[in-house]
């Protein structure tokens, strides 16, 4: 008689839905209970994602990409015990944080674009025409362009590809959740849920902005880096008489997916040496010819007797019709089943959780000063490194180039001198200035150092094709490593860390320094409960 | 510490002077390494020699490097004024190395098969995909095997080229090649040769028929649709196995291990004719690492005018489950793909602008990395989106503009479960079965897919990726 085949509990990844519904808004909250009953699982290098379906549902027919990835839907997480209520880890600004990482710690983003609807161009800045400019948004990122179109498939007449023709198709990402507790930063490790009773997670969606950006136009392969002064139309303008229609007026050297419009958007238009927009209109279609796209309108025009017409909707215009819609949203878990040996570890009088983490500290700078102190009031005891992201603050939703994602350049902000000041101590010994010409390899040497002390080593600092070799292309980071990479950890509980900032100009705004400290944590769960040690 | 090492070239035993060819010669090449008291360092294997691809049975047929060719190559890469002599391509990912079908490794003393890998070209064209990005095929080792990645449109057709000049001897015609053998038994290990152990290799090499290794070049010229290459053949010459032996001291010999643990695909085949099916193996391995599914239409196969080595998905997959006797294993939820040509108002994929958007097939993309890659994400990869938007637009352009079809865009995408768990986990399948239940738009006829893509029955080729032992002394190979 032949054996039976037994079938046993294993290694295997299941899926949990959110515990409060299925279909969020942006600035929802997801909650997720993973069970204590599944033992460990395993987070640390992507085995457990969210699955979910995002829509572009605004308000108007618009195009838009994510600014980053699938992560950038996700402003928050905060992860607790579900057997104390424990508050064991909280991540601000998490997507913020995981478009640093993704710059910088990967080498090659093919997986993430077609997967994570990461866009074309994974980086922030780039330098063009004398200055360095945040990331801007081509809708077109090359010679097949489909990355950047992902959540808002066209048709080719334009329409969104649907045969309503004016919703857009809903469209699958798969987001790794990276958790300190499930061992995402730093080494590899599996987590155990069923020492921590259970962990409730909670995650907040983003703002419509800064999560989404419109496409913008791009016109003889150049993007149109601000739709607010450039006419969209012939550069000369279209002359726009009184009465005439504006049917088929024709986008020179571009095609229907570069255009950045789909059918059904509204259109403002204004006189060409105008700023108050005279007229609005809908396109009702359009269509290729030859190497431009005829587009037409649904309405007559005006913008005055003989007057050259340029269209005036602004990307700001067309952000504020911007919103999404997250559908369909699962956790895949992959649960690891302990031998007994550890399971018995597991479970027995005391247990220590080692993981590693960060914490964010907000500051502001004013316009008006030249000199700046950013105060860390950090307690951790195993802190590792620190990175402080420097944006200006009326620019943070900006619709083209939110800089909560993309920074700010220390020439941009004339910042000339940087320091850091711990334990009475002053590092680097001599402060440098992270300009572009000046200390610039200081300032990476500086930030590949902090990323090793948290053992997740820089592998790209971003596109250094062209100018941009000349300049920051990754987000601009002012960095501190505290210890070598390995066990060893630094105590700021006592340290009064700061960051000293010089400045060789006034600003225009006021620049916000959000501040990430990276520490180990351990969660030590023993009969008299559990305790977080900071 | 061995103190010394040996660098050897062997020629296979039975070279001729014509090369070795499916058409124009001998399809089979036999090398034998001899019984030696030596390591054979794996590592250090290449097979070297030349390739030269004919358009006709005489030698003159060789294709010449004449000014008006080349000057098609580099004016015209795009397909205009080409000429019958360079109007084939060759897999890009994998090059020359898809020439070869299957690879028997057999013990020299007992005439024992020690390793067998059926359907060789095709796993190693899937993990060729997952080597680098497109830069990396220019500048790096598969450019010394001619696998150019997506550098293939522009850069192959040179590779046609030998110079077939009276002035130049045989010897230098052609294009000079030089290849690792990827079969498991050859990975990274030191091999014993000595008669106590292997007893010396004999290494088999099947060859490919022309029509499974030769496609049709097209690049969306009208002109160079109707060049038939059905008298085109490749030929190997001058080859030579290369690489090195150990000689171990004492110590060495104390120390070796005559038990060796390898990476091991085993290939099974399977037909798709409908929307809902089913399939189930028994692969009978005890450390299966994961299952991996890769699908070729009917008209792929022996159709000259299109490459069998590129790997779509079902056409319209909505949903798709991976069992293990029976019970959804190690995913224990349906993977689904959204949108697909089902969900509300979906339109027809030949009117989307990027109609590798009408099905992106996500998490089933995610899973398949997994799967062939122990766990985890390749670090670097061709096969994105990117590939499937091109592979996904020249198929409808196939269907709607057939004069002006391209064919150079290959896609290396499948459906994959991994048991390793990133952590080295095994599961065993003796006896017990693998199913994989597909709910796809194959055979529909549905209005929303692509006519000629979902009307056809698929191939499905299965790669169950494990891990096997064999014992260098006894020749017992344990799956």
């Amino acid at each position: 008689m032949s054996s039976a085949i037994v079938q046993s509990a294993q290694a295997q990844s299941i899926s949990l839905l959110p515990i409060n519904g299925q279909t969020f808004s942006p600035g929802g909250k997801l909650v997720w209970e993973i069970p204590p009953d599944l033992g460990l699982i395993k987070a640390s290098r992507g085995e457990t994602y969210l699955v979910f379906t995002v829509r572009n549902n605004s308000s108007t027919p618009l195009r838009w990409m994510l600014a980053t990835s699938g992560q950038a839907l996700i402003k928050d997480v905060t992860v607790f015990s579900m057997a104390t209520g424990q508050q064991l880890e909280s991540l601000q600004n998490y997507n913020q944080a995981m478009w640093i990482l993704d710059q910088f710690t990967q080498v090659e983003h093919g997986i993430q674009q077609s997967v994570e609807g990461m866009v074309s161009e994974p980086w922030s800045l780039e330098f063009v025409g004398g200055s360095v400019e945040r990331k801007v948004v081509p809708s077109y990122d090359s010679a097949d362009g489909v990355y950047n179109s992902v959540f808002s498939p066209i048709d080719k007449t334009g329409k969104p590809a649907t045969t309503t023709e004016v919703v857009f198709p809903a469209w699958q990402v798969c987001v790794p959740l990276k958790l300190g507790i499930f061992g995402a930063f730093g080494e590899e490790k599996l987590c155990p849920v069923i020492s921590l009773g259970g962990l409730r997670i909670e995650m907040t969606l983003s703002d419509a902005q800064p999560a989404c950006v419109p496409l913008c136009p791009v016109i003889s392969d150049v993007p149109l880096r601000a739709p607010i002064t450039t006419p969209l139309f012939p550069t000369a303008g279209i002359v726009v008489e009184q009465g005439v229609n504006l049917n088929t007026v024709n986008v020179l050297n571009t095609t229907i997916a570069k255009s950045g419009l789909v059918v059904g958007q509204v259109v403002a238009f204004a006189s060409q040496g105008g700023t108050s927009n005279v007229a609005s209109s809908a396109i009702v279609s359009m269509t290729e010819i030859g190497t431009s796209v005829g587009v037409s309108f649904n309405d007559t025009v005006d913008c005055g007797v003989g007057v050259s017409g340029r269209i005036a909707t602004t990307a700001a215009q067309w952000a504020s019709a911007l919103n999404y819609s997250v559908e369909a949203v699962e956790l895949r878990v992959q649960q690891m089943v302990p031998p007994p040996g550890v399971l018995d570890k597991l479970t027995g009088s005391k247990v220590d959780y080692s993981f590693r983490t960060f914490e964010l500290f907000y500051d502001s700078i004013p316009a008006a000063e030249r000199r700046h102190q950013v105060e860390i009031h950090s307690v951790a005891s195993r802190a590792k490194s620190i990175m402080a992201f420097l944006y200006d603050s009326t620019e943070e939703l900006d619709e083209n180039s939110p800089s909560y994602f993309y920074g700010t350049d220390p020439d941009t902000l004339n910042l000339n001198s940087v320091q850091f000041f711990i334990n009475n101590r002053l590092y680097p010994l001599q402060s440098y200035d992270p300009r572009r010409t000046r200390d610039r390899p200081q300032t990476l040497n500086e930030l590949q150092k902090a990323f090793e002390a948290i053992d997740m080593p820089v592998k790209s600092f971003g596109d250094a094709s062209g100018a941009n070799l000349d300049s920051y292309s990754n987000s601009f980071l002012i960095s501190r490593a505290l210890v070598r990479s390995g066990d060893f950890v630094y105590n700021l509980r006592e340290a009064e860390p700061s960051i000293r900032l010089g400045f060789s100009g006034t600003r225009t705004n006021i620049t916000r320094v959000n501040t990430f400290v990276w520490s180990d944590r351990v969660i030590s769960v023993g009969p008299d409960g559990m305790t977080l040690l900071l | 510490m061995p103190v010394r090492k040996i660098n050897f070239s062997l020629p296979p035993i039975n070279e001729t002077s014509a090369g070795f060819s499916p058409k124009a010669g001998f399809p089979i090449i036999k090398f034998t390494i001899p019984a030696q008291e030596v390591l054979l360092e794996t590592v250090s294997l290449r097979l070297r020699g030349r390739f030269k691809v004919q358009t006709g049975s005489a030698a003159s047929t060789l294709i010449s490097p004449n000014t008006t060719i080349l000057d098609n190559i580099d004016d015209n890469p795009n397909g205009a004024n080409m000429t019958n002599a360079t109007a084939v391509s060759i897999p890009p990912f994998g090059g020359i190395k898809c020439s070869f079908d299957k690879l028997v490794i057999q013990s020299k003393k007992t005439q024992q098969e020690l390793s067998s890998v059926t359907n060789y070209s095709t796993y190693l064209s899937l993990r060729e995909a997952r080597f680098g990005i497109t830069s990396d095929f220019r500048n790096s080792l598969p450019c010394r095997s001619f696998s150019l990645g997506s550098n293939a449109a522009v850069a192959q057709r040179r590779l046609m080229i030998s110079d077939s000049s009276n002035q130049t001897q045989d010897k230098d015609k052609g294009q000079e090649f030089s290849i690792k053998l990827d079969v498991d038994m050859l990975q990274n290990k030191l091999l014993h040769l000595g008669v106590d152990y292997l007893g010396g290799l004999q290494i088999t090499i099947y060859l490919s028929p022309e029509s499974a290794f030769f496609s049709t070049f097209q690049n969306g010229v009208a002109t160079a649709q109707g060049t038939a290459i059905d008298a085109f053949r490749y030929i190997l010459q001058d080859l030579r196995l290369e690489g090195r032996y150990q000689v171990p001291d004492a110590t060495d010999l104390k120390t070796y291990q005559s038990t060796i643990a390898m990476d091991t695909q085993l290939n099974l085949l399977q037909d798709i004719h409908s929307s809902r099916s089913a399939t189930t193996i028994t692969p009978q391995a005890q450390m299966v690492k994961a299952m991996t599914s890769v699908f070729l239409l009917q008209d792929q196969t022996n159709n000259l005018d299109q490459s069998q080595y590129s790997f779509v998905q079902p056409a319209g997959v909505r949903e798709v489950n991976q069992s293990k006797n029976s019970a959804r294993y190690p995913l224990k939820f349906p993977m689904k793909s959204v949108p697909n040509y089902s969900t509300p108002n979906a339109e027809n994929v030949t009117s989307y602008y990027f109609p590798s958007l009408a099905n992106p097939s996500t998490e089933l993309r995610l899973q398949f990395e997994r799967a062939l890659n122990d766990g985890r994400l390749p670090a670097y990869t061709s096969a994105d989106l990117q590939l499937t938007e091109k592979a996904m637009r020249q198929m409808v352009l196939a269907v709607l503009s057939a004069t002006t079809s391209t064919n150079l865009a290959v896609d290396s995408v499948g459906i994959g479960c991994d048991y390793t768990m990133g952590i080295g986990l095994t599961q065993s399948f003796r006896n017990q079965d693998y199913s994989l239940l597909l709910d796809s738009g194959v055979n529909t006829q549905d209005g929303n897919l692509l006519a000629d893509y979902a009307d056809q029955s698929l191939l499905q080729q299965i790669f169950v990726r494990n891990t096997s032992l064999l014992d260098t002394q006894s020749g017992i190979r344990t799956m």
